[in-house]
């Protein structure tokens, strides 16, 4: 298992290289010289020219490229170029408020997917099922774009059940009053999705052997599915999860665009409307190195719990 | 690098047990597997009639292409905002925008400046409207209102249904032939070239699409609908890849590819002419899906500022614009673009779900 | 003194045991009463400033901020915090129209030298700076030689100042020290400058290079605020961006960046009463004057502002009292007011406020002279232009894009801006018919798809520059309609805003809609077509020798017949070579609940938090 673990490690070494020279030659010719943005519209061919030696502009490519391959090394991406701060201060202040949004959300919808297609797998075939798959792709077919325009209108400005927008500092105020609205519009749009996907999972499980054994040994539905069935779904349930989590962080940005909050995903809209290479280029090889990770830990854990499953 | 180890689709089943389609020589295959298909697709009414409209969304977008319907969709016919006829509610008409703007009198004050033009500019203002142009009267009621500029809202809902299923398509298409040829080359051949290709396709998984599709939109600045067909397509060969390249290892030990090896068949024919046949339900299927997701994708990057340019009309861009419109009371818009995306959407989910259910033995019927 | 009161507070005082205790426990109060007030008078005086920390008024910016250092940053938002917490020499009287400015960190106005180059200014005494670890410990009073660093910093290149152009015109031997600092590397602080200095601790001279009317304008604004060198030299370039530290009224006590941003007012600061002078034909103003008079001010203790971007988000956290004030959103005018703009009922009935005013901006579409297809200043392509500008129908664009919410521009000066003359009428309408015939006398022929080419044949294309915001893409389609009606072939060109700039500077770009906002005066304003801002902020890189000669005479010419004929004649330069299209003026309109207490908004002033109350909870 360590073995498989270091060889692993040491295969994401290309993979990262990889990373950075795609991140480095696409962002290099990405819109919008900062060096315009930071000199303001009042500037002077001076000062930009100042700017550009500053920030290592005017270097040739593979200067430019050796240096972001020292900082990927030292974890050192210097600052912002439009706000001045610390790249990796603005990671770490922005991550709380989207795992704040995010975690809670994954766990519910995980939750509520896998007790939804599980009871689906229960009455597979039946009007039911066929009936709730309808509606559930139905409701794919919406944008969330829609869902969030309408729930915010709906839910809080019309009902007055939830604040429209907003953040706080504190941690339990924003879990209690800014967080459900968003997370309950995350829920809505991710739920036909994930049971769609576990009821898959699910239906592999049924179908396997193993399963027609223990009914044969007369154990009750109930048994063979929450017990048996469950435990082996859970597997290929819970490495989808840890692998999806660095995707998610950023595919909320939407929901942290409308509602305020100061997260890594509205951070990174930000970064790109302003050319703000430091925080892209950063955030990038973050969230690469994060999924390469998690992609490791959802595959050890399946070789763990599923021994049928040979790892070369 | 061992991907085989983690089935994350639905599609890729590592049925420990081995065997999947039946074998045999290959041309009996093909059919004997096909017509089979159909017949299971044909029982399975929901599967028919999504087809079918899949079929009438498709015929409606070739008849726009082609230019007889919607293609005015840009001429202002209506007043701004006009509410939809079947509307009971009474929706009060913006008074400002039937307002006469005041008269200003042409009194240019004088000044010391010469006119480099004066001649011609004079014999300008002497221009008279040709006689018998007559003004068309401005509707006060369409069957899905219009938009702030007038523009039926109908017809830009069949042109915008135009523009984002044929970049949907467009753009699927792309992605699935980009992960189906480097997939097949992949499995197919293993060595330095799978080598290669895993590289790739790893450092393109570790990316988030959401971070990708921004990326390469910035970098691309925005040329059209092009680009956007370009970035979706670029950034959805990943998942394909993976599918085909993993059909490709398991059918390269087949039996019956080994027997075209010893009649001599070349790499290309037996990867194209024996293998493409039995794994085409499963190119078929990720296409479906693409599209989908890529007509998804085309909203959020239109939401974005990245979609659609202003001489053109997706549902894309018709969300964006009824954003905001929905606040001060002008539904229309959003219902129009919602309701046709959904239709056509849900009709290709469907019928993708009939399809794999029709193409996969191990299904019961 | 209270120890004499105390003394004679014990009448007839008797010689006996009763009278001792007393005289004792006199002078026992007296002392303690003597030393409290010594106390007293030593600290802050805590009646000095008067806001009242349970008052908290919250509002919110549509943009994100960028920092706090404010001779470095430029953006509205950024902007209207540092005006909150660094005090300038000067600023405008709050209610005077037209605007007049007066003292503020200045004891009193500017005393001019006979030849109207050199300017004096007495510093206030007593002003202190907010608490800093860079003081260390001592309390920190606000000097003539603050206010000479700061604009000093302007003239070090590393601050890359964006007031650069306007310092350099005005102020004698900055443009040199400027350019010293870019040859040697750094800027000099501790040697004299030639032309800004301080005499003594509260006495500082600024020198001009020539008599200049509008100078002291610029010392109104917050990048001309006191800053100490203790605390910029502590907290390095990056840090001074999050640490301001200023002698205003509101001092930043947190800041979430891009989220919200917290100011508590400066104990330190001194309170003022409320004591302006309504313009008498304002019933706005009027009611204000009449609520406010006599208050001490400030009054608001506490202010927090969120950042709320989406328009949806910002007008529903305004309709849901989550903020006390907004500047309500294009979009949702339909929300706020009636077609006739009146305040809608369901409003008035809440005890809402509406003040309307027009702003002090002019939006406009630039032609680029140096374009090869539309620039260049013979006869067919200035009537080319003028045709494009002809074209355009800018009541439509007033009434669908901007929801009415703007007056049509006919000079490039704006409504409230000094130097605006309401009788001025441009050459300029909209007129396709007449547009049409003019390309049609200088040969501009239709193809067989109705698209006119050039004089000579060739293909015309019109390439306009926009953004990717939704208000750029609906002024896009408004001009695709435009260029249809006349014949012209459009091409629109998205990219991003700092890319434009980029190739804006460098004259590439051929047309794009540009604003411009808040100058104090016309001279600001005319500027942008100076052909000495090119490769700055003329971006219609527009060089006209008469337009130049003059732009020099307006800089020096009082306000009287002769400065109006010389405007109007650069307006008429600008319209008769179609340099730019002019658009319209915003007009703002702003809403605040009942809590909210003389809310209004001067067309200059930034920080106008403190002439405002509110109501506590």
């Amino acid at each position: 298992m360590s073995a498989y673990i270091f060889r692993r490690i040491w295969q994401m070494i290309p993979t990262l290289a990889g990373v950075i020279l795609l991140v480095f030659f696409l962002f290099n010719w990405i819109g919008g010289d900062p060096a315009y943005v930071l000199a303001g519209l009042f500037s002077n061919q001076e000062q930009i020219d100042s700017i550009r030696a500053e920030l290592g502009l005017d270097q040739p490519l593979a200067v430019q490229l050796w240096i972001f391959v020292k900082q990927v090394a030292t974890f050192n991406f210097g600052n912002s170029w439009t706000t001045g701060e610390s790249v990796a201060d603005i990671f770490a202040t922005r991550l709380p408020a989207s795992l704040t949004l995010v975690a809670p959300l994954l766990l519910i919808e995980t939750l509520i997917a896998l007790v939804l297609a599980l009871g689906l797998a229960w009455v597979r075939g039946s009007s039911v099922d066929r009936g709730t798959m309808l509606v559930f792709t139905s409701l794919m077919s919406v944008s969330i774009l829609v869902f969030i325009i309408l729930g915010q209108y709906v839910l809080a400005y019309r009902l007055g059940w939830f604040p429209v927008q907003g953040w706080s500092d504190d941690f339990w105020k924003n879990i209690s009053t800014y967080a459900p609205l968003p997370i309950l519009l995350g829920l809505v749009v991710s739920i036909a999705p994930n049971t769609r996907l576990f009821r898959s999972f699910v239906l592999d499980e049924v179908d396997q052997d193993y399963v027609r054994t223990a009914r044969a040994k007369g154990l009750s539905e109930p048994r063979v599915m929450f017990v048996h069935v469950l435990r082996n779904a859970l597997i290929p349930v819970i490495t989808f999860v840890i692998s999806n989590l660095p995707g998610l962080l950023l595919g909320a940005f939407l929901l942290e665009r409308f509602f305020g909050i100061p997260g890594v995903g509205r951070e990174i809209i930000l970064a790109v409307e302003r050319s703000d290479f430091p925080v892209i280029k950063a955030v990038t090889v973050y969230v690469a190195i994060a999924t390469m990770i998690f992609n490791l830990i959802g595959d050890v854990l399946y070789r763990l719990t599923d021994p049928r499953v040979q790892l070369r | 690098m061992n991907m085989q180890s983690l089935p994350n689709s639905a599609d890729n089943n590592p049925n420990p047990l081995g065997s999947s389609l039946a074998e045999g020589p290959v041309s009996a295959v093909s059919e004997g597997a096909w017509a089979l298909a159909w017949r299971r697709f044909k029982s399975d009414r929901v599967g028919v009639w999504s087809g079918v409209t899949v079929i009438l969304s498709l015929a409606l977008v070739f008849t726009t292409l082609l230019g007889p319907l919607a293609s005015d969709w840009e001429k202002e016919v209506a007043i701004s905002n006009a509410p939809p006829s079947w509307a009971k509610s009474a929706i009060q008409s913006d008074d400002a925008s039937k307002a006469i703007p005041e008269v200003v009198l042409y009194e240019p004050t004088p000044t010391d400046v010469v006119d480099p033009i004066a001649a011609q500019w004079e014999q300008a203002q002497k221009a008279v409207k040709p006689a018998g142009d007559k003004v068309n009267a401005l509707a006060t009621h369409l069957p899905m209102g219009s938009d702030k500029w007038g523009r039926d809202v109908l017809a830009k809902t069949i042109k915008g249904a135009e523009t984002s299923i044929l970049v949907g398509l467009a753009a699927a298409f792309m992605a699935t032939l980009l992960g189906s040829v480097l997939g097949a080359i992949s499995g197919w051949y293993g060595g330095i070239v799978d080598d290669l290709s895993n590289w790739l396709y790893n450092v393109f998984h570790s990316i988030p699409g959401i971070l990708l599709i921004l990326a390469i939109a910035a970098v691309l600045n925005t040329k059209g609908t092009m680009a956007v067909v370009l970035i979706l397509g670029i950034t959805g060969w990943t998942g394909t890849y993976r599918l085909m390249r993993g059909e490709y290892l398991k059918h390269r030990n087949r039996e019956y590819v080994r027997a075209a090896d010893a009649i001599g068949a070349s790499n290309n024919r037996r990867m194209f002419v024996h293998i493409l046949p039995n794994v085409s339900h499963v190119i078929l299927v990720q296409f479906s899906l693409l599209t989908v997701s890529c007509i998804k994708a085309e909203v959020i990057l239109s939401f974005l500022g990245f979609g659609v340019p202003v001489d053109g009309v997706s549902w894309g861009t018709m969300l964006t614009e009824a954003q905001n419109d929905l606040l001060v009371g002008y539904w229309w818009q959003l219902l129009s673009a919602t309701a046709a995306m959904s239709i056509f959407v849900t009709g290709l989910s469907l019928l993708t779900d009939s399809l794999r259910d029709a193409l996969d033995p191990k299904v019961i019927h | 003194m209270l120890f004499v009161v105390g003394l004679k507070a014990a009448p007839n005082v008797r010689p006996n045991i009763m009278s001792a205790w007393r005289a004792f426990q006199n002078v026992c109060l007296s002392l303690v009463l003597a030393l409290t007030c010594t106390a007293v008078l030593a600290a802050p005086d805590p009646k000095a400033n008067p806001a009242d920390p349970e008052k908290v008024l919250r509002v919110a910016f549509p943009v994100p901020e960028t920092g706090f250092d404010p001779v470095r940053v430029n953006d509205l938002y950024s902007n209207t915090i540092t005006a909150a917490i660094f005090q300038p020499l000067l600023t405008y009287d709050w209610m005077a129209m037209p605007t007049q400015i007066v003292p503020n960190a200045a004891e009193s106005m500017p005393e001019i030298s006979a030849d109207n180059i050199t300017y004096t200014f007495k510093v206030k005494k007593g002003l202190y700076f907010t608490p800093d670890e860079a003081f260390k410990g001592q309390r920190r009073e606000l000097t003539a030689q603050d206010f000479v660093y700061t604009l000093l910093r302007h003239a070090d290149p590393k601050n890359r100042s964006p007031q650069v152009s306007d310092f350099d015109d005005k102020v004698f031997g900055f443009a040199e020290s400027r350019k010293k600092a870019v040859a040697s590397g750094k800027f000099d602080y501790d040697q004299k400058h030639p032309g800004i200095y301080a005499l003594d601790r509260y006495t500082l001279a600024i020198k001009l290079v020539q008599p200049d009317r509008n100078f002291l304008s610029l010392l109104t604004n917050p990048f001309a605020g006191g800053m100490a060198r203790e605390v910029v030299e502590k907290y390095g370039f990056e840090g001074i961006m999050s640490n301001p530290v200023g002698t205003g009224p509101y001092m930043l006590e947190k800041w979430v960046r891009g989220s919200k941003i917290i100011l508590k007012a400066n104990p330190e600061f001194p309170g003022f009463v409320w004591d302006f002078q309504p313009p008498p034909n304002k019933p706005v103003e009027l009611r204000i004057a009449s609520q406010m008079q006599g208050r001490k001010m400030p009054q608001i203790g506490r202010i927090e502002v969120s950042i709320i971007e989406e328009p949806q988000s910002m007008w529903l956290a305004f309709s849901g009292k989550e903020i006390d004030a907004v500047g309500v959103p294009p979009s949702f005018i339909e929300k706020a007011l009636t077609p006739k703009n009146d305040l809608l009922q369901t409003w008035v009935a809440q005890g809402v406020n509406m003040y309307r005013s027009v702003e002090p901006d002019i939006r406009y579409q630039f032609f680029n002279m140096k374009d090869p297809v539309i620039g260049g200043n013979t006869p067919e392509k200035i009537a080319l232009r003028r045709a494009i500008i002809m074209g355009f129908d800018v009541d439509e664009e007033i009434r669908v894009i901007r929801k009415g919410q703007a007056v049509k521009a006919q000079q490039m000066v704006s409504p409230v801006i000094a130097g605006h003359d309401p009788n001025y009428k441009s050459i300029v309408k909209f007129s396709p018919l007449s547009a049409n015939a003019l390309l049609d006398q200088f040969g501009y022929k239709k193809d067989a798809k109705g698209y006119r080419n050039m004089p000579d044949g060739k293909p015309l294309v019109f390439t306009i520059y926009s953004s990717t915001s939704s208000v750029d893409r609906e002024r896009d389609e408004l001009w695709k309609k435009s260029m249809d009606r006349i014949g012209i072939r459009l091409k629109v060109k998205k990219d991003k805003f700092p890319e434009m700039l980029k190739q804006g500077k460098q004259c590439a770009i051929p047309s794009w809609a540009l604003g411009w906002t808040r100058s104090s005066e016309a001279e600001f304003v005319m500027k942008l077509l100076y052909s000495k801002t090119i490769g700055q902020n003329n971006y219609a890189c527009f060089e006209n020798a008469e337009y130049d000669a003059y732009f020099e005479q307006l800089k020096r010419l009082p306000d009287g017949p002769e400065r109006t004929r010389v405007l109007h004649n650069m307006y008429r330069l600008m319209e008769v070579n179609g340099v730019l299209g002019l658009s319209s003026t915003g007009i703002a309109t702003r809403l605040s609940h009942q809590r909210l207490e003389g809310f209004r908004k001067h067309p200059l002033i930034l920080g106008d938090w403190i002439y405002y109350d509110i109501q506590k909870p």
